[in-house]
């Protein structure tokens, strides 16, 4: 109430008299008063600027967990059984659209894709190869907590099925650009310190969704995840401590490491629409829900880099796509 | 009455007088005030932090160029000293009272500057990174401390400073020679080593000295450097996070540092 008679007022006071003298110079805005807030501040930690000053309101955050609506689209789901070679796609791919009677034909970016038909909308699925030499894990001497972590850590950076050659934990994405469309569930993923290693190594995820850090091993940790250099969240994880849940709002890569076992590392990979897929142990991947039209698809690896490639997707069907790393 | 009325005007006056500091006053953000901060940054600020805000000013070559710190790059990094959640920006407040209190061994302070100079020149630095438009970050609370310390609170922030790990980055008397610095394994967000702190000097909280200025580097943590945040492991726990800062302020007390 007394704050509102400073509003264009300025007050300036004599450092010999003590005297004060008031005006009003431009546009000046008193910080808040020491009333606001419940808790007792320092003068540098007082918010700035009263509420109905400013010109346009607060937005509103993003709710952490809000309330799907009934119209969202329901989250795909991995088909059981799931197919282990390029036959059983096909197979599986016929089984699923018995009508399909039209030949494979050639989108502008150069890729074969085999449609069918399914009544339960186009649907893309596929393999991520490579059939290089897979280097033997790598082994780091652990210099501290050995009792928890080993004497040694073996890391893991690049698994492929020798039988079918399929990259595991590599992030299939299929860009809409500005068409990026449709609602999921807000998904949560898990980082958990188990063993000095997080678990899971590489997971992707929805902007918008959240990450939840626990701690298994009877040793601190602590988990720092950065995007392009910025640190998203910096936490310790106390041994026994309760899970930490903190939101991921960024689209792009995310860095995760731990400072006090400089062997942990992991991946999230934000994206703002939900077209993506984590390849299993066999290399193989799913992704439903697609509008048709000309999509770019992209595949990540933690190792092996990225590839690109397009994709004409039909209205109704499945196509399938093959990417091999060389 | 007349008596009373003068003594109530004395009043007045001297509480007028006290928060003069208290109404710090702020420009409205607009176009003419980041132009009048513009002139500020580059008389100020532009030798280290770059003409654009990269961190890659003239002094910034040598500043940092194969070791952290190095001048903050506003358009993209995160900021240390903040009194928000790990991952957030920091308030106004945040990025005044480090303008102000400068960063010791670092970053002069710049309270030669008039208030005004200093909010347009924040005004100036918060341009440079479009995520401060997304929204007004929330700083934590930070309450006041349980004065005075106790010799059973600094015992037992001994005990806290080992079980959370402390002594691996700032060794075990807080000379910051602890075996993860002495290996060199501590690296900040630009992958640069980055060297624990020494806690013996007070000089050396880049945060502030007072026993709320290390909660809130506790509590926020400091982003961008392996410091992470205890926000979470010590939700709950006021108590100890109070007996961990008066241990942590002990160690500097017979260096001329303040027992509190």
């Amino acid at each position: 109430m007394v704050m509102g008679v400073f509003d264009q007022m300025r007050w300036i006071r004599c450092g010999l008299c003590g005297v004060f003298l008031a005006g009003s110079w431009g546009s000046v805005v008193p910080i808040a008063s020491a009333a606001d807030s419940t808790q007792p501040v320092y003068d540098w930690e007082r918010p700035i600027g009263k509420q109905g000053d400013r010109k346009s309101p607060r937005p509103a955050r993003k709710p952490l967990n809000p309330v799907p609506s009934p119209s969202e689209r329901p989250r795909w789901k991995k088909p059981a059984p799931q197919p282990q070679n390029d036959l059983e796609i096909d197979t599986l791919r016929e089984a699923q659209s018995p009508q399909s009677t039209e030949s494979p034909r050639v989108p502008k970016g150069g890729v074969v894709a085999n449609e069918g038909v399914s009544s339960a909308g186009p649907m893309v699925v596929g393999r991520v190869m490579y059939r290089g030499p897979v280097p033997a894990p790598i082994q780091v001497q652990v210099d501290r907590d050995t009792e928890v972590c080993g004497q040694v850590a073996t890391i893991t950076r690049l698994s492929v099925d020798p039988a079918t050659h399929g990259v595991r934990d590599a992030i299939v994405h299929i860009g809409l650009g500005q068409e990026a469309v449709g609602d999921s569930p807000v998904q949560v993923s898990v980082v958990q310190n188990r063993h000095c290693a997080f678990s899971p190594r590489v997971a992707a995820l929805r902007a918008g969704g959240a990450t939840e850090i626990s701690n298994a091993d009877p040793v601190m940790h602590n988990t720092n995840m950065t995007l392009n250099s910025r640190t998203v969240v910096n936490v310790a994880v106390v041994a026994g401590g309760n899970p930490i849940r903190k939101p991921l709002k960024k689209e792009g890569l995310h860095l995760i490491k731990c400072n006090v076992h400089k062997f942990m590392q992991a991946y999230r990979y934000v994206f703002t629409d939900p077209f993506f897929d984590e390849t299993n142990e066999t290399g193989q991947f799913q992704i439903a829900g697609l509008p048709p039209g000309l999509h770019a698809v992209s595949v990540w690896h933690e190792t092996l880099g990225v590839l690109h490639k397009e994709i004409q997707v039909p209205v109704r069907g499945t196509v399938t796509i093959e990417f091999e790393f060389k | 009455m007349k008596k009373w009325g003068t003594v109530l005007m004395t009043v007045l006056v001297f509480l007028a007088g006290e928060t003069t500091v208290v109404f710090a006053l702020k420009p409205e953000e607009n176009r003419a005030t980041r132009e009048r901060g513009k002139i500020t940054f580059e008389r100020s600020c532009m030798f280290c932090h770059g003409e654009e805000g990269k961190g890659d000013g003239p002094a910034g070559w040598f500043i940092g160029r194969y070791s952290a710190p190095h001048p903050r790059n506003f358009t993209v990094e995160s900021f240390k000293l903040r009194s928000t959640i790990s991952g957030e920006l920091p308030t106004d407040q945040d990025l005044f009272r480090t303008v102000t209190q400068g960063i010791p061994g670092y970053m002069p302070s710049f309270n030669g500057l008039t208030e005004e100079e200093r909010w347009e020149v924040i005004t100036y630095v918060k341009s440079f990174n479009p995520a401060f438009k997304e929204g007004t970050p929330t700083p934590m609370p930070i309450p006041h401390p349980p004065f005075p310390s106790s010799d059973e609170s600094i015992e037992n922030g001994r005990a806290l400073y080992l079980k959370y790990g402390c002594r691996g980055c700032h060794g075990d008397n807080g000379y910051g020679d602890g075996p993860e610095s002495i290996k060199g394994n501590l690296k900040d967000a630009r992958g640069l080593p980055i060297a624990a702190g020494n806690l013996t000097d007070r000089s050396a909280l880049k945060n502030g000295s007072t026993p709320r200025d290390v909660y809130r580097s506790l509590m926020t943590g400091l982003d961008g450097s392996p410091m992470p945040s205890f926000a979470d492991a010590l939700n709950g726990k006021e108590n100890e996070a109070w007996d961990l800062v008066y241990y942590i302020l002990s160690l500097s007390a017979d260096r001329g540092g303040l027992r509190w």
